[in-house]
């Protein structure tokens, strides 16, 4: 269901932890919300849901006002950071939890009820392990019941915060997959906070790039990471290297080379330019529109070879292609850098 | 081969990085046997001389029953009360920040330090048909001094820290994501404290109310001053007892003691398993 959100502001003493944003969330869209710790995320994310209350602006959640409605009367469902789950009920108990309450209306049957959270473990691959109690399960399986949890009172809306946060890698990325597949199968409009761009860039359809409690872009990972709206949000999408230099005839003037812009290109004049590591060419020394660097440090990682590179003193990161670096090389070496494309904003 | 190999296993399998095993041992064994056992092992013993129909003859005496019958019942009505308020105000001091909470949290500890015959004497001296209390009780027809109601008091008095001090650490790491979670789900205030925050605190209250039981069971010197020692009416066990031993009654002053011994240890056993239940879902 879509949620509009008009100019929602939340302080926590003299400081505004949201402070005037506007944002609206399609029906059966998967949004993220995606910014540094103190970027008020996680607030707005409670303010959807219903666990804390703005000071200003109005939530509607399918048109209707629910800026000050009960967690409950919103049908969100939500599934916290640290899952939350209660230790002295077992797995079905915590999926049934919601089901149980006294405010459900109509009473569900006890074989009714048997049978949806049966399902939803199904749904959650934990049907085997339904009896056990929460400490007796692995990070992952908890993420897993909470979720189950979230989804047996068929919310509108399912809030997620920092879903991912405290899992081991390859769970994370196992999890977010099947987050991703349930979010198809349900089509149930679902708002997750993260801090991890690749995440957010990965599992979303859109994403909300939030700062010092406002929205700094929205939009789909390709125009966010392709069109960054602003130095802070190219940065925080894994800008690069951030490098002086002036704006004239259409390009980015960097140490004599001209740079071609991909972003809206800002006035004539001094200008902050980002240089994203996969966009950095070595180029056969002298040749025309390159820069010379000396090489800092090499690593190989994987399939990549990454470069520290001095450029005038600045440290210049650059990622090449392992297998196609014909190459040899080797720190201290002198070698030229072409810079393929650039961000630029004004300084 | 396979004996050695299995030898080996055998002792990988206690070796233990955590040193000190021996140590701690020899000292916990020296020092319980120092401190309880020889004690209760001469207590068990000194009745001997009069035989098992001596003792069962000592302790069904109706005074002593009476006695017993009001010490364990006092005590277990003023644990229970205890256990009532006294999770209010662990309640209060974990949840709320107020303006003097620092002297109400040490104002809880002071049935600790105070010497019990002052309590004793304080509370006698409130309760009595003209004390401050007393005076306003006496004309609905309450008597609190010098009966048995007045032992409950002073057995509140005492026990009422030991619940407030087990049940606090637990509410303090109660996590309110929880309870927001509950929220979420529809349940109401009522039905979040009932099923999510009470059976985790429960274990934590069992323990403050057994430590308050026990500690009710063996109280002297605050009881003697507020009850009256009336014979069969506000007359406590182990006061029986020290009236016992100054008629030189060794064997009858012991015989009641091992009667409450066993009593104590029947109870807190209960309460243990009770307690172990309530917390099946902690074990892994």
């Amino acid at each position: 269901m879509s949620i509009n959100i008009n100019n929602l502001t939340k302080r926590f003493g003299g400081f505004a932890a949201v402070d005037g944003i506007d944002l609206d969330i399609h029906s059966g869209e998967l949004m993220a919300l995606l910014g540094p710790s103190g970027s008020g995320k996680t607030t707005l994310l409670r303010m959807i849901g219903g666990l804390d209350f703005a000071d200003e602006g109005t939530l509607l959640i399918e048109g209707e006002d629910a800026t000050i409605a009960e967690p409950h009367a919103r049908r969100v469902g939500f599934v916290f950071q640290h899952y939350a789950l209660f230790r002295h009920m077992s797995v079905f108990e915590n999926v049934a939890f919601g089901l149980r309450v006294s405010r459900r209306r109509p009473k569900i049957s006890e074989a009714e009820i048997r049978t949806r959270v049966m399902n939803l473990l199904e749904l959650v691959q934990l049907a085997p392990l339904s009896d056990r109690y929460p400490n007796q399960l692995s990070g992952g399986q908890r993420q897993r019941v909470a979720l189950a949890r979230a989804l047996a009172t068929e919310p509108r809306v399912l809030l997620l915060d920092e879903p991912f946060g405290a899992l081991d890698a390859k769970v994370r990325k196992e999890l977010r997959r099947w987050l991703r597949d349930i979010h198809k199968g349900m089509g149930v409009t679902t708002v997750f906070v993260t801090h991890d761009q690749e995440e957010a860039l990965e599992l979303a359809d859109r994403v909300a790039i939030l700062n010092k409690g406002r929205i700094e872009q929205v939009g789909t990972p390709a125009e966010v990471y392709d069109n960054p709206a602003s130095a802070f949000v190219c940065d925080f999408l894994g800008g690069g290297t951030r490098l002086e230099c002036v704006v004239a005839d259409g390009a980015a003037v960097i140490g004599g080379a001209r740079v071609p812009v991909v972003n809206d290109l800002p006035p004539p004049g001094p200008a902050t330019a980002y240089i994203r590591a996969h966009d950095i060419d070595l180029a056969p020394a002298g040749e025309a529109g390159t820069l010379p660097a000396i090489i800092r440090l090499i690593q190989p990682v994987g399939p990549q070879l990454r470069l520290d590179l001095d450029l005038d003193g600045k440290v210049v990161e650059a990622v090449l292609d392992r297998h196609a670096t014909p190459l040899l090389l080797a720190p201290g070496q002198a070698v030229s850098l072409r810079l393929r494309r650039a961000n630029v904003y004004p300084a | 081969m396979t004996v050695s190999s299995g030898f080996s296993l055998f002792r990988r399998r206690n070796r233990s990085i955590i040193p000190g095993f021996g140590l701690t041992m020899g000292i916990t064994l020296t020092y319980l046997t120092l401190i309880v056992l020889i004690p209760l092992a001469a207590l068990v013993i000194r009745p001997w001389e009069i035989g098992l129909s001596g003792f069962l003859h000592q302790v069904t005496e109706p005074r002593v029953l009476a006695a017993l019958r009001l010490s364990f019942g006092a005590a277990f009505v003023a644990a229970a009360i205890n256990a009532v308020f006294g999770l209010a105000v662990a309640w209060m001091l974990v949840r709320y920040d107020f303006w003097g909470k620092r002297v109400v949290d040490a104002t809880v500890d002071l049935p600790f330090a105070l010497p019990t015959a002052v309590a004793g004497i304080a509370l006698t001296a409130l309760y009595a048909p003209n004390g401050w209390i007393g005076q306003f009780l006496d004309p609905l027809g309450i008597k609190v001094a010098y009966t048995p109601l007045g032992v409950v008091v002073a057995l509140t008095f005492i026990g009422l820290p030991f619940v407030v001090r087990t049940v606090q650490p637990v509410l303090e790491e109660l996590d309110t994501e929880l309870e927001e979670a509950a929220a979420c789900l529809g349940a109401t205030r009522f039905e979040t404290f009932m099923r999510v925050i009470f059976p985790v605190i429960f274990p934590a209250l069992l323990t403050g109310f057994a430590l308050a039981l026990a500690r009710a069971v063996g109280e002297y010197g605050s009881v003697i001053f507020i009850a009256g020692n009336m014979p069969m009416v506000s007359e406590i066990a182990p006061l029986l007892i020290v009236i016992k031993l100054e008629q030189f009654n060794y064997a009858g002053a012991a015989s009641v003691g091992i009667a409450m011994l066993i009593l104590s240890f029947i109870m807190l056993l209960v309460i243990n398993l009770l307690q172990r239940w309530s917390r099946r879902w902690a074990g892994v």
